[in-house]
């Protein structure tokens, strides 16, 4: 398959690596960042009589931890085969004038081509930077 | 019962109130002053031949005798000085306060996979009325699907990869979201605990004072004054698991965590703790002694308690752990190498059998 028939393949693989999977990157941030948050008030929830820390805090937080890496790291796992499919459409582009004329052509102008109507409602923010914790995952 | 919380000023209040009463008591009733007179002379004598008194440090008084009116008073004040202190080692923060921690986990857990059924709750455990999925964010399953859809004339190796890949992550969230909800449910027991250390030093101190209040009545002497403080802490684990049946989003986390792919939830794990159960102690006596007495057993029945309800609470944290751990594969999904592969391929590369390509 080569020329503006191929663009149209190019092209639905660019969306997953330009839109879908920084979609869903954004939501495993997303998570990532509302598990971490769970850590500010930690202290306070497992504070034991005595000034002390109850005994269940350190197993609750190492499984916190651990599934927030677990987010964190699938959300840069999404935005790195964005970033692979993103080099494949590139690869062919390069090799193939014809199909490149023609993707560029549907995607100039910021234009989006034949997305999903799902996909239109997409945030298409970019994910918030992850953080993972040293312990876990 | 709606929780009602006391803070650490509260609790040093209630102490101070309690230790006021005391030495009000004791200096009034006849029984309870002869018995500090008593107490006054042994300790004066421990003293002056060198042995350890009941009261850390107490010296004799320079002037008067140690049970005169004036200096027992001031003996009294010293043995009841540490009951504040006594109440206010129990205060924590505000366990509603951590309602945020609990809405976030409920939250990523309605963005991982739907959905959290919601039903109307009581008010005895935190949990968010509503459960919304994180703004912005989208269904996994749905955009993998989508995925699919647009790549559905493309194969090799690479591609097949991929595609597994984001299957395994859409199975993977079923494994995620049973984690965050034992999570959650975790941290729903431990502030429940917290609830209960609460409402109970409040309890054991009110019965406290009610006793000693009982002495303190137009005809002291004639019978003992005795009161019963009722523990909840040890029906704290059986609570949550209990109202967590048929309440609210707490009830959902319970109900939904029943175990999947070899992961037993924390649910499953803590429901075969102790029943929904009380604690009765006895605080009472004919004089103030006694009273004290038994306000001190009360709180150390709270201590061992509390004791029994973290250790159960961390084993069963520690039992599900181990099970992530073990899981851990199913749980965090690796991105596929043979998409690594082809991360620098040119077109030649990406059209061989390992590659990545339109069928």
């Amino acid at each position: 398959m080569e020329g503006w028939q191929f663009a149209a393949e190019l092209s639905q693989l660019r969306i997953v690596g330009r839109v879908d999977l920084p979609e869903l990157s954004f939501t495993y941030a997303s998570m990532n960042q509302a598990v971490n948050g769970t850590a500010g008030g930690e202290a306070a929830a497992f504070q034991a009589p005595d000034g002390g820390t109850a005994s269940s805090q350190v197993v609750w937080s190492a499984l916190r931890d651990e599934i927030q890496n677990v987010f964190g790291r699938t959300a840069i796992g999404m935005l790195d085969a964005g970033v692979v499919m993103e080099h494949i459409v590139d690869a062919y582009s390069a090799t193939d004038d014809a199909a490149r004329t023609s993707l560029e052509s549907a995607w100039a102008n910021g234009q989006t081509p034949s997305l999903q109507e799902a996909e239109n409602t997409f945030s298409q923010s970019v994910p918030p930077p992850v953080v993972i914790k040293d312990a876990g995952v | 019962m709606a929780f009602a919380y006391r803070s650490p000023g509260d609790l040093q209040a209630l102490g101070e109130k309690i230790r006021k009463k005391a030495i009000a008591v004791t200096m009034d009733q006849a029984e309870s002053y002869a018995q500090a007179q008593q107490a006054a002379n042994n300790d004066a004598t421990r003293s002056d031949t060198g042995q350890t008194t009941q009261i850390p440090g107490y010296t004799p008084p320079a002037q008067g005798r140690p049970d005169d009116d004036g200096n027992l008073r001031t003996y009294v004040t010293e043995t009841y000085a540490a009951i504040p202190a006594m109440f206010s080692a129990f205060a924590l923060p505000n366990p509603d306060d951590s309602r945020p921690m609990l809405d976030a986990l409920y939250s990523v857990a309605a963005t991982v996979q739907v959905d959290l059924q919601l039903t109307a709750r009581n008010n005895t455990i935190v949990a968010p009325n509503a459960v919304n999925p994180i703004t912005g964010a989208a269904q996994v399953a749905e955009v993998v699907d989508l995925i699919k859809g647009h790549m559905k004339e493309w194969t090799g190796n690479a591609a097949l990869a991929f595609e597994h890949y984001l299957e395994n992550n859409v199975r993977a969230a079923v494994l995620q979201r049973e984690v965050v909800l034992s999570l959650a449910l975790g941290l729903e027991v431990q502030l429940e605990i917290n609830r209960r250390i609460n409402t109970d030093i409040w309890e054991i101190g009110q019965k406290t004072y009610k006793a000693l209040d009982g002495l303190d009545a137009w005809c002291p002497g004639a019978n003992a004054s005795n009161t019963v403080a009722i523990l909840t802490i040890a029906g704290a684990i059986a609570a949550v698991i209990f109202a967590g049946v048929t309440a609210g989003a707490g009830g959902a986390a319970v109900a939904a965590a029943v175990g999947v792919e070899g992961l037993q939830s924390l649910a499953t794990t803590l429901s075969n703790t102790g029943p929904l159960q009380t604690q009765k102690v006895a605080i009472g006596g004919m004089t103030v002694p006694p009273i004290i007495a038994g306000m001190q057993n009360a709180m150390t029945a709270l201590t061992k308690s509390i004791d029994a309800q973290q250790q159960e609470l961390t084993a069963g944290l520690t039992r599900f752990h181990q099970d992530v751990q073990r899981e851990r594969k199913k749980i965090m999904v690796e991105s596929p190498s043979a998409l690594n592969d082809v991360r620098t391929a040119d077109s030649a590369v990406l059209r061989t059998p390992n590659g990545f390509f339109v069928s």
